[in-house]
């Protein structure tokens, strides 16, 4: 079996471990772990702000039809970036919204198709549930206000869909 | 069942930190600096990060997918492929947003050894850094295929993913794997 190389290659990483056998997470070093991230997460609402401004300028450019492959692309990387950092920082809903929009945008974006304006409200939608979370100060589950813009925003992806298989 | 009496020291390991998002890389970086990572390196995008291996000789890299002009994924191809990667064999650790069956397996061909699910948790990344060190993997190589074996642990997949599989064929579908599922895809 020429075609086949098995390559055992060498474990540099043995130095990253005392002992043998099965390590042990050390709880302490993960407790740290976790005060770094909530202390890291004090400041998102802060610095996520520069990402909901540039949220609002390719919505806008997406309304205006100005280079709307960029806009999307730019909007699209942005919603990723808020479903992976939300919930890290305590504000599952923005992950929630931000989840929605991304599986709402992949086909799009991958079609390489314009927004249809009802694909456009979606959008629009997401991008002001968004906001309302962090202006409302919407933490962990948003309570009744949270779920009832997820819940919104389901049945108009639901709605827009429909409207695009026909 | 005893109590593991070993202990992982991720002091002496150099990571380097590849992510497009500013605020993601100072956020990993805290984290890793909690888990007592000491030496550790970021690049913005890929060619930034391919040349920084040039130098630093990186024991594991934490990757992000969604990157422009060039994605994890191409880095990763990159890093496993190139004939001047400075490593061809260095551990790498996908981070990313995507979870759907489809991308994972994409990334598992294309030669990632675990994958870490934004949002992040500092157990979740903890876990990622046990399972390299625990796990060494050989490499396999042919023609066509260059990536870690992931023979050990063949179980298949899971009824999940299974089913998310049929989807993925017929075009239906595009919820996320839970981590134990994209854990069981990449054979860890």
């Amino acid at each position: 079996m020429a075609d086949v190389e098995f390559i055992q290659t060498p474990n540099t990483l043995r130095k990253a471990k005392i002992g043998s056998g099965p390590g042990k997470l050390d709880k302490n070093l993960l407790a740290e772990a976790e005060k770094a991230i909530e202390a890291f997460g004090e400041g998102f609402t802060d610095w996520i702000q520069e990402d909901l401004d540039n949220m609002e300028a390719a919505r806008l450019q997406l309304s205006q039809g100005e280079n709307p492959e960029r806009a999307l692309a730019d909007l699209y990387r942005i919603a990723l970036d808020l479903k992976g950092q939300g919930t890290s920082f305590g504000y599952d809903v923005v992950s929630a919204v931000g989840g929605s929009l991304t599986d709402f945008m992949l086909p799009i974006k991958e079609a390489g198709t314009t927004l249809t304006p009802l694909q456009l409200e979606v959008v629009t939608a997401h991008v002001g549930a968004i906001r309302a979370v962090f202006s409302e100060e919407l933490k962990g589950d948003g309570g009744a206000t949270g779920q009832a813009l997820l819940n919104g925003l389901a049945r108009i992806v639901v709605k827009a869909n429909a409207a695009s298989a026909r | 069942m005893s109590e593991p009496t070993s202990r992982y020291a991720l002091d002496n390991i150099n990571v380097l930190v590849l992510d497009d998002n500013r605020h993601m890389r100072s956020l990993v970086q805290s984290i890793l600096h909690s888990l007592g990572v000491k030496n550790i390196r970021e690049a913005a995008d890929a060619a930034a990060a391919f040349k920084e291996l040039q130098h630093f000789l990186a024991d594991v890299l934490i990757v992000d997918w969604h990157m422009e002009p060039l994605d994890g994924l191409d880095f990763v191809r990159l890093v496993r492929t190139a004939k001047d990667s400075a490593n061809p064999y260095v551990p790498i650790i996908m981070l990313t947003g995507y979870t759907e069956y489809g991308r994972v397996v994409e990334a598992r061909d294309a030669g990632v050894n675990e994958f870490l699910a934004k949002p992040i948790s500092a157990r979740a990344l903890y876990q990622r850094f046990a399972s390299i060190i625990d796990n060494p993997r050989p490499f396999i190589k042919t023609k066509s295929y260059f990536d870690p074996d992931r023979r050990r642990q063949n179980l298949g997949a899971p009824r999940g993913v299974q089913e998310r599989r049929k989807d993925a064929q017929e075009g239906t579908g595009s919820d996320g794997l839970s981590q134990s599922e994209v854990e069981s895809l990449l054979g860890g």
